[in-house]
């Protein structure tokens, strides 16, 4: 899981070094660092560390690492990451009730990120793609087999990414 | 304790070959070319009989391949109506190399040839598909029982030689998924659809004018054939006993302009991709990556391996024409030849 994690640094040098040694020290991966100086309070200075940790245990062992180093941890928050499936569906998708399709993805814990539609009338067949995002990927394989069958139900064909 | 082809020219590895079509034509072909490139190995080929539906061209002192080609059945040695089922055991053979039309429902008339040949003790080379996914693994454990070989390296991909790779390169490792373009036909019509904006059936009736696709394109267009290309994977490579019934199968017929234009926009192509894991298998259009492996355009077919040790193996290739074809069945008789003691350890065989 990938963390941001915020300090409050008196603005002098050394001062991240000592809040990094014991994220490296315990394994976390750095991914990004960022001075945030426009929220600058007195010699107080806003710094937010990005990192990977393994699980939650992880995560508190290196906190209780930085703060017993005299560092103070202003805030956790977690990130997502966000995974991605384009699904292209080609029939009649909106006669067929598009609704209760995108539905049946949005209960799965999924965003419908986008939506495009190309219809040429109401007789013919529209294509419609949907970009889905979710927080894991086994989350948009399970949405995938819904997609499948909600497909077979409806005579829609799909290829998906 | 059967014998071993000498590489010291002293005697010749026999051959019956068992259909005449583009395949056979074009073996039969590639064996008068390359016979000095051939006997350069140390192997001296000699073709005892060739059989067709109607007939047979016979010589037990080896055919002369160059004038059969010419004459056809005007040439002497035709016999109609003669059956390689009675030839097998009469004729001096070492390899009988299969290659008679794929028919998918009962494999036949392949499966009894092959069948005949591996309990007459031959060594079997084929390019039909049709015998190996309705019967693969009996015929595989015939084929172990009686101390043969049967090889099919012309089955899928035609000249990709996929199944030597994971035989003689894989054998420590572990394949955990297979995902390709099986089907130059259908990979064909969707590049032309793709790149430039025809209907799906103008780029049917295109193919169909250029020759890749057959007058009844169904086996191609709704995935059979990649269906049965996918099964002979999973039992080749994955040492899995699946039939066609295990393959979920979408064509590509229903593809329109604007899918591919929508996959487009967010930089995909819609490609026929065949997938193959320890519980899945799947031929169904995908939105691939413009940037893939896979996405490869025209009739070009593509193989990953996705292996444990080695990472992904991706391998392109031309996956049909007869000359592509009889030249990955060259390679199963020279892989024969080889393991039998036919060509010296180590000769350089490419």
């Amino acid at each position: 899981m990938r963390v941001k994690m915020r300090f409050n640094l008196a603005d002098e040098p050394g001062q991240l070094l000592k809040a990094l040694q014991p994220i490296a020290e315990f394994g976390g991966n750095v991914r990004e660092i960022s001075h945030l100086r426009e929220e600058k309070r007195g010699n107080m200075l806003p710094v937010a560390v990005t990192f990977d940790v393994k699980d939650l245990d992880h995560l508190f062992k290196i906190r209780d690492a930085v703060e017993a180093s005299g560092i103070q941890v202003a805030g956790i928050e977690p990130l997502m990451e966000l995974h991605r499936k384009v699904v292209i569906m080609v029939g009649h998708v909106f006669a067929t009730n598009i609704k209760d399709t995108i539905d049946r993805v949005l209960e799965r814990g999924v965003k419908v990120r986008r939506l495009v539609a190309r219809i040429k009338s109401a007789e013919d067949v529209s294509t419609v793609k949907f970009v889905l995002e979710a927080d894991s990927s086994e989350t948009l394989e399970s949405t995938l087999r819904v997609l499948k069958k909600v497909a077979g139900e409806k005579n829609l064909f799909i290829a998906w990414s | 304790m059967r014998k071993t082809y000498s590489s010291l020219g002293a005697e010749s590895l026999n051959l019956i070959l068992i259909g005449f079509g583009n395949v056979g034509r074009a073996l039969a072909r590639i064996l008068w070319e390359k016979i000095d490139r051939l006997r350069g190995l140390g192997l001296s080929i000699n073709v005892t009989g060739i059989f067709k539906s109607n007939g047979g061209f016979v010589d037990s002192n080896g055919l002369m391949l160059g004038e059969i080609l010419e004459k056809s059945e005007q040439h002497k040695s035709w016999v109609p109506g003669a059956s390689p089922l009675s030839h097998i055991e009469e004729l001096p053979c070492d390899v009988v190399v299969e290659m008679t039309p794929t028919n998918v429902r009962n494999g036949e008339p392949g499966v009894s040839f092959i069948r005949k040949a591996l309990e007459e003790g031959k060594d079997v080379v084929t390019s039909n598909k049709g015998p190996l996914v309705v019967s693969m693994k009996s015929l595989l454990s015939l084929a172990e029982r009686k101390g043969c070989f049967l090889l099919y390296e012309a089955t899928v991909g035609a000249a990709i030689p996929i199944f030597t790779v994971a035989r003689e390169f894989l054998r420590h490792d572990r394949i955990i998924c297979v995902e390709g373009i099986l089907n130059g036909t259908t990979n064909y019509i969707l590049s032309r659809m793709s790149e430039d904006k025809v209907s799906f059936d103008d780029a049917l009736r295109e193919a169909q004018e250029m020759g890749y696709a057959e007058a009844d394109p169904t086996y191609d267009v709704e995935g059979i054939d990649a269906a049965c290309k996918l099964v002979i994977l999973a039992n080749g490579l994955m040492n899995m006993d699946k039939h066609l019934s295990d393959v979920e199968i979408e064509g590509i017929s229903r593809v329109t302009p604007e899918m591919i234009e929508l996959a487009e926009e967010d930089g995909y192509l819609v490609k026929h991709v065949a997938y193959l894991d320890g519980e899945k298998m799947e031929v169904a259009p995908r939105l691939v990556p413009k940037n893939s492996p896979l996405a490869v355009g025209g009739t070009f077919n593509v193989i990953t391996l996705n292996t444990e040790l080695s990472g992904p193996l991706t391998f392109i290739g031309k996956g049909a024409g007869p000359r592509e074809t009889a030249s990955a069945i060259l390679a199963d008789i020279i892989t024969i030849a080889k393991k039998r003691g036919g060509i010296k350890s180590g000769e350089h065989v490419a």
